[in-house]
């Protein structure tokens, strides 16, 4: 089943083979959870709309086309569902939520053998770096980690943000920039 | 200027290592030696992807996730009734574009094959409870969506997933009383399917060994 082509596999689905539909599901589970809890920062919401995602892949999968690719159709309806979810949210919420946002790409003391101060060290540059990529604009953000985080090509982006490749460039680029910036100060004081 | 903006244009792919022709690298690479300014910007730009890139991983908790593929076909089952052929629209477009004697016909031979297609299973039994493997069967019911049926395949699943650790904590704790009070609960959840039987034999050992420290 792993050799299978995503594209054969959605059409294997279209035929009737349910497996097909679970064979995407393990393939594609992690990363668009990945993707969505960056975008939303709550295990739980992440969770939630990594299943309303994979719900709405399987209501609309007779609209999906071979001339698009399924992963980046996937994405287009991953990024849909995490915009809903953050205009959802500024409906209900006035105050801000910051103080309950999980700090979920620090590392662990697993990650680093138990070792204290090296996982302290670790953790202030992720938040410095972190912190850096949050003064982005929302489009320089978006492209950016879409592009570094969740390994999407530029082709890719402009397909699911409906924007110009060159676009992408321009803001990838400019995000890339920005963060050279901001970070600067404290490579060089070798905090990074 | 042209042909400077064009140059510009390759920076983040070259940055990002996507241009796949080769003659193209070579192209940039002799026109960053040319230009030390733009060869220094984009040494800058690459030292710091390689500090952002690192930081991108998120560790996910090792659970996580496990049921996914339950929780989605729950999601579908709950949403069946308003969207029986959504799935495939075009089947429903196509039946509902016929001429009402068509359906008629269509519903009769659809009967007829359905038909056909149950007698096997009103006529024998499906289970098998000979093995722990064959323990795990799918409801008599053939009128089960295909959401459903997964959903069905999926909690078996777990049954079987709970049946293992409950085996695995009966030898580890050595406390007939909890391990028969987790079987029963177990056996509450496994309602209607073969796996009951099994947990009642392990609940029977589980009960005859408690009454053996008696």
């Amino acid at each position: 089943m792993d050799i299978l082509e995503d594209e054969i596999l959605v059409t294997k689905l279209q035929l009737g083979d349910q497996d097909a539909f679970d064979e995407l599901m393990r393939r594609y589970k992690h990363r668009i959870y990945a993707y969505i809890l960056r975008s939303v920062k709550n295990y739980e919401d992440a969770e939630e709309l990594t299943i309303e995602v994979f719900f709405k892949v399987y209501r609309a999968l007779h609209k999906w086309k071979p001339q698009a690719k399924f992963s980046t159709w996937l994405y287009k309806i991953a990024y849909n569902v995490s915009i809903d979810h953050h205009r959802a949210k500024k409906r209900h919420i006035i105050h801000s939520l910051d103080n309950n946002l999980l700090s979920i790409d620090e590392p662990t003391a697993k990650d680093l053998g138990s070792d204290p101060e090296k996982l302290i060290v670790e953790k202030d540059r992720h938040r410095v770096i972190n912190q850096a990529v949050d003064h982005l604009s929302q489009n320089q953000k978006k492209v950016f980690l879409m592009n570094r985080y969740d390994g999407l090509q530029i082709k890719e982006i402009a397909e699911i943000l409906g924007i110009a490749e060159g676009t992408v460039k321009i803001h990838l680029h400019r995000a890339i920039k920005k963060l050279r910036v901001l970070l600067q100060p404290f490579r060089e004081n070798s905090e990074i | 200027m042209a042909k400077s903006k064009y140059w510009e244009s390759l920076y983040v792919d070259y940055v990002c290592n996507t241009i796949k022709d080769e003659n193209l690298i070579a192209d940039f690479e002799t026109y960053l030696q040319n230009h030390p300014d733009v060869r220094d910007e984009i040494d800058a730009l690459k030292k710091t992807l390689t500090t952002t890139d690192p930081i991108g991983k998120i560790n996910l908790p090792d659970k996580i996730l496990d049921d996914l593929e339950i929780k989605v076909y729950k999601r579908l089952a709950s949403d069946e009734p308003s969207q029986k052929l959504s799935v495939f629209p075009h089947i429903a477009d196509t039946v509902s574009a016929r001429p009402l004697w068509i359906h008629g016909g269509l519903l009769t031979i659809t009967l007829l094959v359905l038909g056909l297609a149950l007698t096997p299973f009103f006529v024998s039994p499906i289970r098998s409870k000979d093995s722990i493997s064959g323990a795990s069967t799918e409801p008599p019911s053939i009128f089960l969506t295909t959401q459903q049926k997964r959903m069905e395949q999926y909690r078996q699943q777990e049954i079987q997933r709970h049946f293992e650790e409950a085996i695995e904590a009966k030898h580890l704790r050595n406390d007939d009383w909890s391990t028969t009070s987790q079987f029963r609960l177990l056996r509450e959840n496994a309602k209607g399917t073969g796996w009951a039987e099994i947990i009642d034999q392990q609940i029977q050992v589980a009960q005859a060994s408690s009454n053996k420290g008696f």
